[in-house]
């Protein structure tokens, strides 16, 4: 409800922009003082490092579950598959680890920052895109080497079931395949946009 | 930069710009709590990015960016949101082509303009709340980094974006 002496509306945008009842949400109200910025800052970090620690570690459990079939799977092409998966999965996701926190470089002009942001983005889709078909000679070794049969025989799948018949044909690696091909798609249309956003950040900072 | 100068810059920084920084996170965000997120994180950037302040330009200029730079940060984070903003070329051609005044209003409100500003893209958005706080071109173009003439285009467009959707709708509404 409106209260009385507190107009809603204005003769002037900019008076209708500062009129905002400041005290209208207390929740606005924050005054961090230096104390409480540190304390938070080094919470983030420990969440951040939290967070870290934790994406090691689950990628270390697959990493170990990818080894442990190589070592205990007889078949040569799925040892083969698993190891070549493994690599790549370490050559894509590893360096995110070592490079630890990014700068964010927030006291730049906006338009500098917004490109720099956009880049990076554009940067970050085409690093995966143009590496994401090195899945395929792990995925083409899995599967010629009867990889999901043996995983439905593990299972206890069977054999007379439409599923079971599904993982002995071409299908497994045909379906994979066209996954990874429609996110190759994906990713270049997203690296499309971040690249127009980019260009009309620049073009509107550009002399 | 020692911590005590850090925490003094920080004080001073938050003391001048507190309305405007406020301002700001509901023009970067409608919902009350994540306004407060948000705000919150801009505090923090604030006081962790002036422990390498240079006085290359003014405290509130870089108050100000640090606090769009945040805000333009949480807008893109929101990537379902983002993909339906626009610009003010496309805010200005919508309000153009209104018939009647189902768009338009008698008197400027700042919830109404707050609508507005939620629709626009980060930069444009940005031009807008600076031009709205009373912020020269000059000064404008520093914080955004857009070329001071682009920067007057777009003060253009938004006067007469603003003047369309509300002073020329007060006088149709009168007649």
């Amino acid at each position: 409800m409106q209260e009385p002496n507190e107009p809603r509306e204005h003769d002037t945008p900019e008076a209708a922009w500062k009129s905002r009842k400041e005290e209208e949400h207390n929740t606005m109200q924050i005054a961090l003082t230096p104390e409480e910025l540190c304390a938070l800052a080094q919470s983030r970090e420990k969440l951040n490092a939290r967070v870290v620690r934790g994406v090691i570690v689950v990628t270390a459990a697959l990493a170990a579950a990818l080894l442990y079939n190589v070592y205990r799977v007889d078949q040569p092409w799925i040892r083969l598959g698993q190891a070549w998966t493994l690599g790549v999965i370490v050559f894509l996701f590893g360096p995110a680890f070592v490079r630890g926190r990014r700068h964010t470089g927030a006291s730049e002009p906006c338009a500098q920052f917004l490109a720099r942001q956009h880049e990076a983005r554009q940067r970050g889709y085409l690093r995966i895109r143009r590496r994401l078909f090195l899945f395929i000679p792990g995925i083409a070794a899995f599967w010629w080497g009867g990889g999901p049969l043996t995983a439905a025989r593990a299972r206890g799948l069977d054999s007379s079931s439409w599923f079971y018949r599904f993982l002995a044909g071409p299908w497994p690696f045909v379906v994979t395949v066209t996954a990874l091909v429609l996110v190759w798609f994906a990713l270049g249309k997203a690296a499309e946009k971040a690249a127009r956003d980019c260009e009309e950040v620049q073009h509107a900072s550009a002399p | 930069m020692d911590r005590d100068k850090q925490d003094a810059l920080y004080a001073e920084a938050s003391a001048a710009n507190a309305a405007a920084i406020r301002r700001l996170a509901r023009g970067y965000e409608a919902d009350p709590d994540r306004q407060r997120d948000l705000l919150r994180e801009v505090y923090l950037e604030l006081w962790v990015s002036l422990g390498s302040f240079d006085g290359r330009c003014s405290l509130r200029t870089w108050v100000y960016r640090i606090a769009h730079n945040v805000g333009a940060s949480h807008v893109e984070r929101n990537r379902r949101l983002t993909s339906r903003l626009v610009d003010l070329e496309t805010v200005e051609a919508r309000i153009f082509s209104v018939d009647g005044d189902a768009e338009i209003e008698r008197r400027f409100s700042a919830a109404i303009l707050l609508d507005l500003i939620h629709r626009l893209k980060p930069l444009d958005r940005q031009v807008i709340m600076l031009y709205l706080e009373g912020e020269a071109a000059g000064s404008i173009a520093e914080v955004t980094g857009i070329t001071a003439s682009n920067v007057a285009t777009k003060i253009h467009r938004i006067k007469r974006m603003l003047k369309q959707k509300y002073l020329e709708g007060a006088a149709d509404a009168r007649t």
